[in-house]
């Protein structure tokens, strides 16, 4: 499963990320017990001056495991009018969970000065713990779930300058 | 000060025409009186030691003439009171010829003997301040404006007495006392200063018919006789002296003196002497004095004559007794039983000086045991009487006295030697007897109150010994400053601590048989009192569990229990002893509540909003002592709760100038303003002693503070109504705040109940005292339930002046709890079931050897206790007492800048976790970096931005670069929505170079969820 944001940082920023977390939350994203999540979003910055990417906060329920891609896939400075692509972070639905909904939120912080920490973005979302339907085949699991999830990847990343917030896979 | 111009203008009185005869014929009196005054005043009548059972104040009229007095009144105020509390109205007409006196009685009290003379008028309404106050004779029955307004035209005559009287004719007159009353030691000679004019006596009431004394009128020669000692044995002497007063107008010259000794064995004209010679101690003294052989026995009045130049004579007698020699007898002999068989009677007896003290000495048997059945040591109490310069550490001395029990009311009183006393030094610098080692097996818990008697008079020694109280003083109230007197409690080293007990305790004889279902106490008879001083040594002040090695004494009883008086010369060594411990920090899901007795806390002022009260006006040194003892305690030892339950505390101003100076203090030290408000209502205490409330403001929401009880009553003992609530509970209505979540309710209750004092008193003042007692809980237990039935979480602070079980008499930790102990098992039938469910006393959760508010007579107790409904009790509510008061030694009130012995209570400190609040948990987190000496430290707080509760957080992991931080893991606590915690975090340079970038990453726990964080960082430069 995959999903992917697309999320625009202007001085009406957080205009534009109100309809973001109103729509997330309302949309649970199905997760398969036993794999991952990945949040893969889209970060435009649509105006002037260069928007600098300098940390992230998230909390998120038990037992999920939220990995923060922030810093490894995105860039310090976003230029002015540009668009970056990328994995933000993923969540691992350990092993042995209970199936049903869990709640997370991911904040990115910064601003237009080096040092800002403003909280520019909250991406509050829900996903519905739902257990494998088949045995995965133990060999290949990642292998085969990662291919699948590139492919999607792809398949969003072409139509991304449409796509305002994508749904989940 | 008060003119004689003035007195003279105050004059009310009608003059009846002799006055005007005797100025026309120039008689002789010495007419420099013109009105009535105050001759003398009782004011302890009735009280506990009090010799007679009523105050009273005398009247005298010193002028020539007879006084009408019309309508007056004795008026009288407190010590410090600016307003007259007590109007007594005298009879409409009081006719005083001159000389003639006047008494004037309150109602007799239960102690002291009647009134030697029957008043003129009895039964009145005085009640004067025992050893202070401020009295006035005024020609009016109108209650004078002011307790202080000498020009007030009415006021006849004014008498403030006792150094704490804020008002009087020049200094005030001497404190009198139970057994002293203030007399006019001239009542002709009228001064206008009280404190020249009167002095500390033995109360000789005079009334309406006993002898005139008429100031002016030629006085006769007159003589007075005594013999000293006014009893001595045969074949010893005894010196006689007569005091002369010469006689007036003429005076009296070339006086003669003689007596009649032919009674026993003299001359019948034995002529006695002022002249230096003979005993005679001053020449020229008009005591004349004669030192006598005395050979007859029995009891002889002998006539004495004295004669001037002016042919006037004057008779007076001396009283002897002459007694057979008493029995030499082994001090063995004396102590071979308790009482003695010699009790009662003179003895001669000899032993070794093992210990001198200023009213007394023991003397020890020679040949004394080291493993005696009965004592081989005897008291010899020389009271003020001087000792023979030879009475000295290892004297051997022959003594003769009579034999006593002393104090008779105690079960093991010592016995002693009393006077009249001779004595006869045999050698000196003899050996000393070797002293009785005290071991932990003879130091019992188990052994009995008479388990140390057969030790008394005798040196003891003790190897280890350890403390289980701190070293007591005399208090001056006014400066509040203790003067140490040397002595404390403990126990032979590996005895375990002594703690009070339920029951009544085996020492306590006052209110005679129990029923027998009711359970004693042993009285902890492994406790030893030390006296450090008695002997001559300086003053060891000391802590409980202080360690003294070495240690060597003289075992005494004369305090009713067993106490070593420490050798002067050789010193016990002293280690250890207490440490201030704050109590722990409450962690951020806790609030505290607070209790604190802080032991008559009053200003410096006299405040105009408890007049009539007793409470002392104290120095503005002492205050601000107090004061800033007081803050430093509860900012560093209490850790600043959130509520403190206040006992003894004056007024509002003194509370607020408390709250004042915690705020002030906590900032100048670096702290974020506590804001502390203060809450106190003035209740019914008589020493202005009232429950309050110090709120911190910054974590609790006061809701409302109301009083409860003030006028409410009980039925006494004699079927009056009667006050019941002298403090009356304070009951604070408040929210705990929970950031912006809704604020926690909570209902806190301060309390202070009757204390302890004559609750085993006989009489229908103990039976009051205990009804009383219960009739408080009683009324505490239904306000409780009350808050209780309405679902409240309430919680009880204060100085409940009870156990945590039943004394015996009273249950009324019980009976407030609502499971008292079965009707049979205490004195007063105690009523159950008022709270419902019981109620739950923190102190009982604790481990037995840490309960303890108080030290009393070396026994560690509970009186300060927390209270609370049983939702109040999940497993991690606790209880923790600052033992900064009742184990110090009472000099340390000294000291501003050490937070021990504010009182005579140990603070209390309840701990209760805060209800989370439900809803949905975002944490975010922030650091602020900055660089140390070993690398860098990050600020990190963690802010919940949720709506619910996020709790048991936990910072698990931080790491910068590459480096991990420490401490970690950091518990956090709970995180109310809309608070923060900060935590800090050492990294290690291996960080990163100062000026890199880098990325600080944290992660981390809460209860139901994990958390985490990653800021890129700049690392800063060390500066």
């Amino acid at each position: 499963m995959m999903k992917k944001m697309c999320v625009s940082f202007s001085m009406l920023v957080m205009v534009v990320l109100l309809g973001f977390t109103s729509r997330a939350s309302a949309d649970p994203i199905v997760g398969i017990i036993g794999s991952s999540v990945s949040f893969p979003v889209e970060l435009d910055n649509t105006g002037n001056p260069d928007l600098y990417l300098n940390g992230s906060n998230f909390t998120i329920d038990s037992p999920l495991v939220l990995n923060d891609m922030l810093f490894a896939n995105f860039p310090p400075v976003i230029p002015a009018n540009a668009i970056l692509d990328g994995v933000l972070f993923t969540v691992d639905l350990p092993a042995g969970m209970t199936p049903g909904l869990y709640n997370g939120v991911y904040s990115i912080l910064g601003g237009f000065t080096p040092d800002a920490m403003d909280d520019l973005v909250d991406f509050e979302f829900q996903i519905d713990a739902q257990p494998a339907a088949s045995p995965i085949p133990e060999p290949g699991t990642w292998l085969l779930l990662g291919t699948g999830l590139g492919l999607l990847g792809m398949t969003v990343y072409g139509r991304r300058r449409q796509a305002s917030f994508g749904s989940a896979a | 000060m008060l003119t004689y111009s003035f007195v003279r203008r105050n004059l009310s009185v009608s003059v009846s025409l002799l006055l005007v005869l005797a100025m026309f014929c120039g008689a002789g009196f010495a007419q420099n009186n013109t009105h009535v005054i105050l001759s003398q005043i009782y004011a302890a009548g009735g009280n506990s030691g009090a010799v007679l059972n009523a105050d009273y104040v005398e009247l005298f009229n010193p002028t020539g003439n007879t006084l009408t007095l019309n309508n007056y009144s004795i008026q009288y105020a407190s010590a410090t009171g600016s307003t007259i509390s007590t109007v007594t109205i005298l009879p409409a007409t009081i006719t005083l010829a001159p000389g003639q006196y006047y008494l004037i009685a309150a109602s007799a009290g239960s102690n002291g003997a009647a009134l030697p003379v029957t008043p003129d008028v009895a039964d009145t309404n005085i009640a004067f301040g025992a050893t202070a106050g401020k009295v006035a004779l005024v020609s009016s029955t109108t209650k004078l404006a002011s307790a202080c307004n000498l020009s007030d035209p009415t006021v006849v005559d004014y008498v403030g007495y006792g150094t704490t009287a804020s008002c009087s004719l020049g200094s005030p007159a001497p404190a009198p006392s139970t057994t002293k009353a203030d007399v006019r030691t001239n009542v002709c000679t009228i001064t206008n200063n009280s404190g020249m004019e009167f002095a500390a006596q033995d109360p000789a009431p005079h009334n309406s018919g006993s002898t005139p004394f008429v100031c002016g009128a030629p006085t006769p020669l007159a003589a007075t006789g005594q013999a000293t000692p006014s009893t001595v044995f045969s074949g010893n002497s005894t010196l006689l002296t007569v005091a002369v007063t010469l006689g007036t107008q003429p005076v009296s010259s070339g006086i003669a003196v003689a007596a009649d000794l032919s009674a026993i064995g003299g001359s019948a004209t034995q002529t006695l002497f002022d002249d230096g010679t003979n005993g005679d101690a001053v020449a020229g003294d008009n005591v004349f004095s004669y030192s006598a052989p005395v050979m007859s026995t029995g009891s002889f009045s002998l006539p004495v004559t004295v004669m001037d130049q002016q042919m006037r004579s004057a008779h007076a007698s001396i009283a002897l007794t002459v007694a057979v020699p008493p029995p030499t007898v082994s001090i063995q002999e004396i102590q071979s039983a308790k009482p003695s068989p010699y009790a009662t009677k003179a003895v001669t007896t000899s032993g070794i000086v093992v210990g001198v003290k200023s009213n007394g000495f023991y003397l020890e048997a020679k040949d004394a045991s080291t493993n005696p059945t009965t004592p081989q040591g005897v008291l010899v109490y020389t009271g003020s009487t001087a000792k023979p310069s030879y009475i000295a550490i290892g004297s051997e001395v022959e003594v003769t006295g009579v034999v006593s029990t002393y104090p008779t009311t105690s079960l093991t009183p010592g016995t002693e030697i009393d006077g009249p006393q001779t004595f006869t030094l045999i050698g000196t610098s003899r050996p000393l007897p070797a002293p009785v080692k005290i071991t932990a097996a003879m130091d019992s818990p188990t052994g009995g109150i008479f388990q140390f008697t057969r030790f008394e008079g005798m040196r003891v020694a003790i190897d280890s010994f350890t403390t289980t109280s701190g070293t007591d003083a005399s208090l001056n109230e006014t400066t509040e400053t203790n003067t140490s007197n040397g002595r404390f409690y403990g126990v032979v080293t590996g005895v375990p601590r002594p703690f009070r007990e339920p029951g009544v305790a085996v020492t306590d004889t006052g209110f005679g048989p129990l029923p027998p279902s009711v359970p004693l106490w042993d009285s902890n008879p492994e406790l030893l009192q030390l006296d450090s001083i008695a002997f001559g040594g300086p003053a060891i002040n000391l802590t409980s569990n202080t360690t003294l090695t070495g240690m060597v004494g003289v075992m005494d009883f004369s305090f009713g229990g067993p106490e070593i008086l420490l050798d002067a010369a050789t010193r016990p060594t002293v280690t250890g002893g207490m440490m201030v411990e704050p109590v722990p920090a409450a962690t951020g899901d806790e609030f505290t509540i607070a209790s604190f007795n802080m032991e008559r806390f009053y200003n410096d002022q006299n405040d105009q909003d408890n007049p009539g009260s007793s409470a002392v006006k104290v120095t503005t040194e002492a205050y601000q002592r107090r004061l800033a003892k007081a803050s430093l305690a509860i900012r560093t030892v209490l850790n600043s709760p959130d509520i403190i339950g206040t006992q003894e505390i004056e007024n509002l101003a003194v509370l607020t100038d408390l709250a004042n100076k915690i705020n002030s203090d906590t900032v100048a030290a670096g702290g974020s303003d506590p804001q502390y408000v203060p809450y106190l209502f003035l209740a019914n205490d008589g020493t202005a002693i009232n429950t309050g409330f110090l709120v911190k403001s910054t974590r609790v929401t006061t809701v409302n503070v109301e009083q409860s009880g003030l006028t409410t009553t009980f039925t006494n003992s004699q079927g009056k109504q009667a006050i019941l609530n002298d403090r009356t509970p304070l009951v604070l209505h408040a929210g705990i705040k929970r950031g912006s979540a809704a604020d926690y309710p909570v209902t806190v209750i301060s309390v202070h109940q009757r204390s302890l004092i004559d609750i085993d008193d006989p009489t229908s003042t103990g039976a009051t005292v205990r009804l009383k007692r219960e009739a408080q809980a009683e009324y505490l237990a239904k306000l409780i339930q009350s808050y209780q039935a309405a679902g409240e979480h309430v919680v009880t602070v204060g100085d409940y002046n009870s156990f945590e079980f039943s004394d015996g008499f009273v249950d009324t930790i019980g009976v407030t709890k609502g499971n008292p102990v079965p009707a049979d098992q205490v004195v007063t039938p105690p009523v159950a079931g008022l709270a419902n469910p019981p109620l739950v006393d923190l102190v009982t959760l604790l481990p037995a050897d840490q309960r303890q508010s108080y030290v009393e007579d070396g026994s560690a107790q509970v009186l300060d206790h927390v209270v609370v409904t049983q939702d109040l009790v999940p497993t991690n509510t606790r209880l923790v007492y600052a033992h900064i008061d009742s184990d110090w030694p009472l000099v340390n009130l000294n000291d501003a800048t050490n937070p021990t012995r504010i009182s005579d209570h140990d603070p209390a400190v309840a701990y209760f976790r805060i209800p989370a609040v439900q809803g949905t948990v975002k944490l975010a987190t922030s650091s602020a970096l900055t660089a140390t000496a070993n690398g860098y430290q990050a600020m990190i707080t963690v802010t919940n931005n949720g709506t619910g509760t996020a709790e048991d957080v936990k910072l698990a992991a931080a790491v910068l670069g590459n480096a991990s931080g420490s401490p970690l893991p950091a518990m956090l606590g709970d995180i109310q929505p809309g608070a923060s915690k900060t935590v800090t975090i050492d990294f290690p340079a291996s960080a990163g170079a100062p000026g890199s970038a880098t990325v600080e990453r944290l992660t981390g726990t809460y209860q139901g969820g994990s958390f985490g964080g990653s800021l890129r960082a700049t690392l800063p430069v060390n500066q």
